[in-house]
């Protein structure tokens, strides 16, 4: 199961469908993941101005796969994509 | 033959008169502007202001002193109409020389339509005269149409586009502008939307007022959205307005652009059906879909719009920031240091010359090196002083004082 935890004031925990882009590269480049999430898990106000820029954490079944912040959100007809920068 | 946006701007430079300092462009100046006169004559006493007639010159400073001077409108070798001041001698080479020039209207509509002439952009004319938007500057620097256009526009928050009614306006459009479209959920296909930390500021630091003469902004300031900053982090970028004189026209602009910037900024791209194939952007639209972060009440403006033709769609681009406007405070701001200059006395008599090294003040800088026609550096004493012997004719100074600008001059004994 792949999760993203949201700090802050108001903590979110969202659940994901699929993981992808997972970027690890050399050279002290920003690492980055793009986790793809239903657009049922998310409250509207949240969706609608989202914490750009707020620290989180990616989990893997549970596992600590990356820190970083939220870098964008892209929504579409089918779903919405949380791209997390570490 | 009409001029196309990417067609330079014509600006003609020194060398088309018979003799020069150095091949400089010769400024097309607007508004109020302090620029660096170009030498125009064989004797030094004559130089070129801009290359047009103007309204004024207000006052010639020399090595930051005003200096008497008279000024005309006249027309150079080529017969060319240039504005001209004159001094009642030479300077030396190497001083600071700058003119306070009323040039062309200031009106950002107007030098547009100086730039690029067009019958459309009375609106945005009246616009900015209703809001006291006035500019100053020197136009210099060899560039196309477009981006002069853009620069001037950008200076007052400003947006245009060839398809635009009006040619350019305001940005973002008034709120009480009209809604252009409304797009319901059945018009839209293959719609995404995105908003990136990338496009975020919540900190802006503006540099305005700039000299012409001396290649620096005069002013700047800082504006923060606190809000913004506390929920997304300081997100920092400049806004470079050197044509804008005031600091409440500085204000008004880096405000309007901090409070449309410092929000998660939706862009939205969608396709719509061809009967939307007339919409033009710069205008607001309701955009509405279940799904769409931002929909119903909130309205986006067009960025972009392909009318796709034989296609039988168009493909629209939208962006509108998220959340209630942001308050900006001020919370910094600040002003250039005068230029630090450095100032010399000679005494001449019998075979020696001595020089006194001086700072703008008259303080004495012991230390400082000299060089006469090549030769040195000689450094000057406890007393400021170089003596060195007084071979009649013209002679170079070159004078280096520590954290001062190095000066080169002529001198005659």
């Amino acid at each position: 199961m792949i999760a993203v935890e949201f700090g802050g004031d108001h903590p979110i925990i969202v659940i994901g469908l699929s993981l992808d882009g997972y970027h690890r590269p050399l050279g002290g480049e920003v690492a980055s993941l793009t986790v793809r999430a239903a657009f049922e898990q998310f409250e509207p106000g949240w969706l609608e101005a989202p914490p750009l820029g707020l620290a989180c954490s990616v989990l893997f079944d549970g596992e600590p796969l990356m820190d970083g912040a939220l870098y964008g959100v892209k929504a579409s007809a089918v779903g919405v994509e949380l791209r997390i920068e570490g | 033959m009409s001029r196309t946006l990417s067609d330079p701007v014509t600006l003609r430079d020194t060398s088309a008169w018979p003799g020069y300092d150095a091949i400089e462009i010769i400024p097309r100046v607007y508004g109020r502007a302090r620029v660096k006169p170009l030498r125009h004559n064989e004797t030094g006493t004559a130089f070129a202001v801009a290359d047009h007639a103007v309204e004024a010159v207000d006052s010639v400073t020399l090595d930051g002193e005003p200096v008497a001077f008279k000024w005309w409108n006249g027309s150079d070798a080529t017969g060319h109409a240039c504005a001209f001041i004159a001094l009642p001698e030479a300077p030396d080479t190497g001083a600071r020389l700058a003119a306070e020039v009323r040039g062309l209207s200031g009106n950002p509509a107007d030098i547009v339509a100086d730039l690029y002439p067009r019958a459309d952009l009375a609106d945005f004319a009246a616009h900015c005269r209703n809001h006291g938007l006035e500019l100053g500057g020197a136009l210099a620097e060899r560039m196309t149409v477009r981006a002069a256009v853009q620069f001037v526009l950008s200076q007052v928050g400003a947006v245009w586009s060839a398809g635009l009614p009006g040619f350019a306006q305001p940005f973002p459009p008034p709120d009480d502008g009209p809604i252009w479209a409304d797009f319901g959920p059945l018009d839209l296909t293959n719609w995404s939307a995105e908003c990136t930390l990338d496009r975020l500021v919540t900190q802006l630091s503006v540099s305005f007022d700039f000299d012409d003469a001396e290649g620096k902004a005069r002013q700047s300031l800082t504006l923060e959205a606190p809000t913004a900053s506390k929920t997304h982090g300081v997100r920092e970028s400049e806004l470079a307005l050197p044509w804008v004189r005031d600091a409440r026209q500085a204000t008004a602009t880096a405000t309007a652009y901090l409070q449309w910037r410092a929000r998660p900024l939706w862009r939205v791209q969608f396709s719509a059906g061809v009967q939307y194939r007339d919409l033009q952007p710069g205008g607001w639209v309701s955009i509405r879909h279940p799904r769409l972060p931002l929909s119903g009440l909130w309205l986006y403006v067009i960025t972009d719009l392909d009318p796709g033709i034989g296609r039988g769609g168009v493909t629209v681009t939208a962006e509108a920031p998220a959340g209630i406007v942001p308050a900006v405070a001020i919370v910094g701001q600040s002003s250039a240091f005068e230029p630090i200059t450095t100032e010399y006395s000679i005494e001449a008599g019998g075979d020696t010359a001595t020089l006194t090294v001086t700072d703008e003040a008259g303080q004495k800088l012991p230390g400082s090196k000299v060089w006469i026609d090549g030769k040195g550096p000689v450094t000057a004493d406890a007393a400021a002083k170089v003596r060195f012997q007084a071979k009649p004719g013209r002679h170079v100074l070159r004078i280096e004082a520590d954290g001062r600008r190095a000066i080169t001059t002529e001198i005659q004994l």
